[in-house]
């Protein structure tokens, strides 16, 4: 089988390490990964913020990608919901069916691994207590729930603790976040009460723009609990 | 009722430091959630309901006109009169001129936040008239001079300490009372009240085409007594709020004390068809009913976001949304707080005022999943943001953003130099951040991340090439 991996722009730019992890997990499913260099972003920033002809331009070139693999995979709910659910809202009746065809293809990386490869055991070790929090998108809007519960269930020495709230969104939201940033702020810090009171030490979630929100306070606040994509964890690729 | 949204901004950061504001609100709609969910859980066809619902209502919104005329029709026919409000002005006109026709110089309230949303209250004071507010929540509100601040609990914002001191003030109830002595206060005063009052106004919470008649959902018996003791019965109901046949009522019944607070049923349900009649011991002389319009069938016309009409004003997306749980709904400017407010209200009021309000989201979509007739908020969220950004509402720096950003984004070579570009840029974009707006918003509580030294791509290729 083969798999293109959509590395999304915050994961190529910052966050490589869980492009890598995605792509090792990928592997020991049995697929075969490709990345087309002619990836940039999925144009959600753009969408999501009312600038549609932005996004629409952006997101053109996107039916072009991997044009001979099965699916594209996507360590992210919510670019992979924007490719899966959203895209056609940009584009005219017209492109329809290309905009269906590829949109169909397009799979977040958790679901990817249990539902397409049948696999939730990766047989990877990592030793930590840890949270995870839902991405709204992918929880919401694609309905993953227990995908990534599964996986990380599996993973040895992890010890995995409820997060009261970890359905409730971490208050990123994109453009909201530098827009109204005392409510996303204090979102944030809901949330991040919700973790402390587990007492986990890493923080793990399907969404690396999640995660830079919550990081990004935590440092801001010299609080010391590590946040990781859910690839990482699974590829074991910290281990300690 | 006055309009306010342009506030949002400032109202919204304020209610968030608001220690006691966010405590009251938190816990409040914390209760009503699990309430709600506890409820939810013992009706295993609750998504079938939601769907069903949702399907009647679109349908209704879709030929409103059609059930308008229905409805006023088989309303007549059971003596009732009825009045198409075409906006606010109206309405309140309507209701005035009734009043003075009659001598009324008293009136009591249900709840009802079609009243809000007109300003009623005022209107029929600058007459003179005496207008009480019965909800005990309204109560409150009123005693207070302030606003609802959510559709079903208006009072949410405050606490037990803080009502039983304003009781203190205003009805001289020995100070730190218990909530019974407080509640027994605000009846004693309301039923003199009650007696007195020579109009009764209430809301409708569905008006029934095929029997032109309306039902009123409430737990204290108050929307009960104001329309039935008072000679005049004056019901005002958002056109929106129509449903073709008897059969329906069932389906939205079940839905709406559920998603709003948790109960099977409310404590009461009134179904009142046409003022008292010969053979009846009580009930009012004449049943006056105002269809509001107000912008609605501009709404309904709208095929992008006409489903906003199908809300039952159960409050379960306030309830649920984080950005409300933030910031509580007086920030929100006007009757219509949360996540049905954030679409609403720019639709009625005008989308330049209302501008911050579509922005007032992170998109997370649990009112969607909440909703008991699920209407797509965040979607029309969406397409409202679009059309702010189309009328040129987007402020500059966001879009120079985005233009920058669109540039960058289209096509892999740009996307390369604007990576190369953007790591010699950084340690001066951090540096400097707290002086960029919208990279100011960023870092005011956040610490930016750190760039990767080489973008995954680099990589990748070096990894093909060996
Ligand atoms: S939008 Fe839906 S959830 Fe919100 S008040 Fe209306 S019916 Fe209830």
């Amino acid at each position: 089988m083969k798999a293109g991996l959509f590395v999304t722009c915050l994961v190529d730019q910052f966050f490589p390490g869980v492009a890598w992890a995605s792509v090792r997990l990928l592997e020991k499913a049995g697929a075969s990964v490709c990345f087309d260099p002619r990836q940039t972003c999925c144009g959600q920033p753009a969408y999501n913020s009312g600038f549609w002809p932005e996004a629409r331009d952006v997101g053109r070139s996107l039916f072009d990608l991997f044009p001979d693999t099965d699916y594209i995979v996507v360590p992210s709910g919510s670019c992979a919901a924007m490719m899966r659910r959203h895209l056609f809202q940009l584009h005219s009746q017209a492109g329809m069916e290309r905009i269906a065809a590829f949109a169909r293809r397009v799979v977040e990386l958790t679901d990817f691994l249990t539902r397409i490869c049948g696999r939730d055991d990766f047989e990877s070790s990592f030793v930590a207590r840890a949270a995870y929090h839902d991405s709204c998108h992918a929880l919401r809007d694609l309905q993953i729930r227990d995908a990534p519960r599964r996986l990380l269930a599996k993973v040895r020495g992890l010890e995995m603790v409820e997060l009261a709230c970890a359905d409730q969104c971490c208050g990123f939201g994109g453009l909201f976040s530098v827009k109204y940033p005392e409510i996303s702020a204090s979102m944030g810090r809901d949330k991040l009460r919700c973790l402390r009171e587990t007492g986990a030490e890493i923080l793990v979630s399907s969404d690396v723009s999640c995660l830079m929100h919550l990081d990004g306070m935590m440092r801001k606040e010299g609080l010391k609990i590590r946040t990781l994509h859910i690839a990482e964890v699974l590829a074991g690729s910290e281990a300690s | 009722m006055e309009i306010l949204t342009e506030n949002f901004a400032k109202a919204a950061k304020a209610a968030v430091s608001n220690d006691a504001l966010q405590r009251a609100v938190k816990s409040a709609t914390g209760g009503l959630l699990s309430k709600r969910a506890r409820a939810v859980a013992e009706v295993p066809e609750w998504e079938s309901l939601r769907e069903t619902a949702q399907a009647i209502k679109t349908h209704t919104i879709a030929h409103l006109s059609e059930y308008v005329s229905r409805f006023s029709e088989n309303a007549q026919r059971r003596s009732a009169r009825v009045f198409l409000a075409r906006d606010a002005a109206a309405a309140n006109r309507y209701v005035v001129e009734l009043a003075a026709s009659h001598g009324v110089k008293s009136v009591v309230k249900s709840k009802s936040m079609v009243t809000e949303e007109i300003g009623l209250n005022r209107a029929l004071q600058r007459e003179g008239i005496e207008v009480v507010e019965t909800d005990l929540g309204e109560y409150v509100i009123q005693l207070a001079g302030e606003r609802p601040s959510h559709i079903i609990a208006p009072v949410l914002h405050k606490t037990q300490m803080e009502v039983a001191q304003l009781f203190a003030e205003k009805l001289g109830v020995a100070s730190g009372a218990s909530i019974e002595s407080l509640t027994r206060a605000a009846r004693e005063s309301l039923r003199r009240k009650f007696l007195q009052a020579q109009m009764g106004i209430s809301g409708g919470n569905f008006a029934i085409a095929e029997t032109g008649s309306i039902v009123i959902v409430e737990n204290e018996g108050n929307a009960r007594l104001a329309t039935s003791l008072p000679r005049l019965h004056v019901a005002i109901i958002g056109m929106e709020k129509l449903l073709p046949r008897w059969a329906d009522v069932s389906v939205f019944l079940r839905l709406l004390a559920r998603s709003a607070t948790g109960q099977k049923m409310t404590s009461y349900v009134s179904i009142l068809t046409g003022p008292k009649r010969a053979d009846e011991p009580d009930g009012p002389q004449q049943l006056h009913i105002v269809l509001l319009d107000n912008g609605r069938c501009a709404i309904a016309a709208d095929l992008e976001v006409r489903e906003i009409l199908n809300c039952i004003r159960c409050g379960a997306c306030l309830n649920t949304c984080p950005v409300y749980r933030q910031t509580g709904g007086h920030a929100y400017g006007w009757a219509y707080p949360g996540p049905i407010g954030a679409v609403f209200t720019p639709l009625m009021v005008g989308l330049p005022r209302a501008a911050s309000l579509p922005f007032a989201s992170s998109l997370c979509g649990a009112c969607e999943s909440i909703c008991p007739v699920r209407i797509p908020i965040p979607r029309m969220l969406l397409q409202l943001r679009r059309r702010l950004v189309e009328s040129e509402h987007a402020s500059v720096a966001a879009s120079l953003a985005f233009k920058m950003w669109g540039f960058a984004m289209a096509g892999p070579a740009r996307y390369r130099v604007a990576g190369a570009l953007l790591r010699r840029l950084y340690p001066w974009v951090i540096r400097w951040s707290g002086r960029f707006g919208l990279l100011s918003g960023w870092t005011m509580f956040r610490e930016l991340p750190p760039l990767a030294p080489e973008p995954f791509r680099r990589q990748w290729e070096k990894r093909e090439k060996n």
